[in-house]
């Protein structure tokens, strides 16, 4: 249980392949504790990934509670083994990560999702989640997946932009 | 990234598009030892245009006169390059509300600089500008910027005169604050 350095690009493990959890024990717990930790340390983050923590493992958490723009929300949680069930209904929305400063980009992501995956206890759990909560489900999946943002920019011209300053 | 590579230069290129005018300019910087930073490269309308922020091993008029004259060999005579130094220091700081500006409707002269006239008169900088001519049965003219505004101005004070000059101008014109999700 610890707050732990969210990982950069161009660091090799948001990219790496990633192992699934055989069973969730304690060392399964911890990572899911590092994660809750992490997430919450880090200001407006809503959701991290367990190759952002710097661990090639199928896992992430995400809370949106309190956000303006959720509609469902599950509260914290953590998944281990995330399955992406359904997914529906997409729109555009500009997104930013942690692991890559200074650039966001816009993104076409689902609305409506099912997402099936074990909870710290080892049940699973079936999270169907709109908006907000809908669109960093998938941000997270995809980081299980190695895959970033900028891997799902459909047009470079008008879809990726600097978030900061001018270097 | 060559350490040696310390004049920060501007290098714009253009000319009539076909594949691989990237390729020659980016491969004649990299074995000059040049970096390449920030680029921006489109096509309009078959020509090519490129700008590109180079930190380069040789000052801008050396490094102008290595791509003009290497260009000459190959069969991209028709690529015109400039090389300018770039002062230190010009970074500008893009914090604040980010919009989206969008102007449009029948095409008439003085579109853009009407808007981004007024843009300037209120602090707003542009960040990124595409304009598009369409052909709907009459010409329209499209005005797409990405704006970030100054402290103390908002969207809500903006709009209206984005408004009343699109209203003069005869076109439409909307703003809206881009909002982005960070995960």
């Amino acid at each position: 249980m610890a707050v732990l350095p969210v990982r950069l690009l161009p660091d090799p493990v948001l990219k790496a392949p990633t192992q699934p959890f055989d069973t969730i024990d304690d060392d399964a717990r911890s990572v899911g504790a590092d994660l809750l930790d992490t997430m919450s340390d880090a200001s407006h983050s809503v959701g991290i990934a367990a190759p952002q923590i710097g661990v090639s493992a199928r896992a992430f958490a995400v809370d949106v509670s309190g956000h303006s723009k959720a509609d469902s929300c599950h509260g914290a949680f953590v998944l281990f083994n995330p399955v992406l069930i359904l997914a529906t209904n997409y729109v555009v929305g500009r997104e930013g990560c942690m692991s890559v400063p200074d650039l966001t980009g816009n993104v076409a992501r689902a609305t409506e999702v099912v997402v099936q995956g074990l909870d710290m206890d080892g049940r699973l759990r079936t999270i169907e989640a709109n908006a907000f909560e809908a669109r960093a489900l998938l941000h997270e999946l995809d980081h299980v997946d190695g895959l970033l943002f900028l891997d799902r920019v459909e047009s470079l011209s008008t879809d990726v932009f600097r978030r900061r300053r001018y270097r | 990234m060559n350490p040696e590579a310390s004049y920060p230069v501007v290098v714009w290129a253009g000319g009539p598009d076909r594949p691989g005018m990237i390729a020659v300019v980016a491969t004649m910087l990299y074995e000059k030892g040049a970096n390449l930073e920030h680029c921006a490269m489109t096509q309009l309308s078959g020509h090519f245009t490129m700008v590109m922020l180079v930190s380069s091993p040789v000052n801008a008029d050396e490094l102008g006169d290595y791509l003009r004259s290497g260009l000459a060999q190959t069969h991209f005579t028709d690529l015109s390059v400039t090389v300018r130094a770039r002062p230190l220091g010009s970074e500008r700081p893009l914090d604040g509300q980010r919009c989206m500006v969008s102007v449009y409707g029948k095409d008439r002269p003085g579109i853009v600089a009407v808007i981004t006239t007024l843009l300037a008169e209120q602090g707003v900088n542009v960040t990124d500008a595409t304009t598009s001519v369409l052909d709907a049965g009459e010409s329209v003219y499209a005005l797409l910027l990405e704006v970030v505004l100054p402290d103390g101005l908002d969207v809500a004070e903006l709009g209206p005169a984005l408004s009343s000059a699109a209203q003069e101008l005869g076109v439409d014109a909307s703003i809206r604050p881009i909002a982005v999700d960070v995960f």
